[in-house]
């Protein structure tokens, strides 16, 4: 029951109008993400004692959460090679574990901020905690539309509709890890 | 991905050495923080960042324009740094 439209390639390009648009559109994250990442690196080029400040950020959470993501990121890239291969039912439960792994991500990232600003470190408090705070708490919206999308490609797919959306979604929840892959070192290690 | 036929990478071998890489990182990270150090674990990041791309995203084998595409992108962030950084540089190389 897919969109011939979307699953046909164009023939200018020979890419499928859904993968081209996710292109596009994950372009325009990089550009939103990229300047964010860029920005705080000059920030913390002119000032070194943040190096002191993310000492105080709870590099074990972090640390977790780099592995609950590149394994979501696993989940859904098997996902992605079951629809490939007409297994949908397999596609659509490998989607339901990336939501948990999502879910715990999410669970340990709240658990942090409740210490962290149980400890006194708020946006408020400096210009290192509301960058850290601001790019968390954006990649943690993004997360979060991550997971909505990938709810809705799972109970589709379950159902054998649109198989091509657990590529789409997957491509997006591939950026969500790779944007956490930067954020990771920038504000828990290299303190 | 133009093409449908294409070989899947071995992808448990790739999540297996980006948990190594992972790994890797933070070892570095505990045992010093020194600038080189620091530069080994952002040279890390940007080779896992480079596996998800080329073989989670299948980057590697679409059309070149989406390489084009993605590479220009990067070149946009590294000339906005450069562009900046270059302002923000006062005496002896020291960022203001």
């Amino acid at each position: 029951m897919s969109n011939p439209a979307l699953t046909q390639p164009r023939t200018s390009t020979d890419v499928p109008h859904g993968r081209m648009a996710m292109w596009w559109f994950l372009g325009s994250e990089v550009v939103i993400f990229g300047g964010l990442i860029v920005t705080y690196i000059m920030f913390r080029q002119a000032h070194p004692e943040w190096a002191e400040y993310a000492a105080h950020t709870m590099r074990w959470a972090g640390a977790t959460n780099t592995m609950v993501l590149l394994t979501s990121s696993f989940t859904v890239v098997l996902a992605h090679q079951a629809a490939h291969e007409g297994n949908h039912k397999k596609a659509a439960n490998l989607l339901f574990v990336t939501l948990l792994f999502a879910f715990a991500f999410l669970g340990l990232k709240s658990y942090e901020y409740s210490h962290e600003i149980a400890a006194g470190f708020t946006p408020v408090t400096n210009v290192f905690w509301s960058f850290y705070f601001f790019m968390t708490a954006l990649h943690g919206l993004h997360v979060i539309a991550g997971m909505v999308a990938i709810f809705i490609v799972a109970l589709a797919v379950r159902r054998g509709e649109n198989p091509q959306r657990v590529e789409y979604v997957g491509m997006y929840w591939h950026l969500v890890d790779i944007v956490w892959i930067f954020l990771f070192p920038l504000l828990y290690l290299a303190s | 991905m133009s093409e449908n036929t294409h070989k899947n990478p071995n992808y448990f071998a790739i999540f297996a050495f980006l948990v190594a890489a992972f790994i890797v990182s933070v070892i570095l990270d505990s045992m010093s923080g020194s600038p080189w150090t620091i530069a080994a674990i952002f040279l890390i990041a940007a080779v896992k960042a480079y596996l998800v791309v080329m073989y989670f995203m299948h980057l590697s084998v679409e059309p070149r324009f989406l390489k084009v595409m993605v590479i220009g992108l990067i070149v946009t962030l590294a000339a906005f740094y450069i562009g900046v950084i270059t302002d923000m540089v006062g005496g002896f190389g020291k960022v203001l």
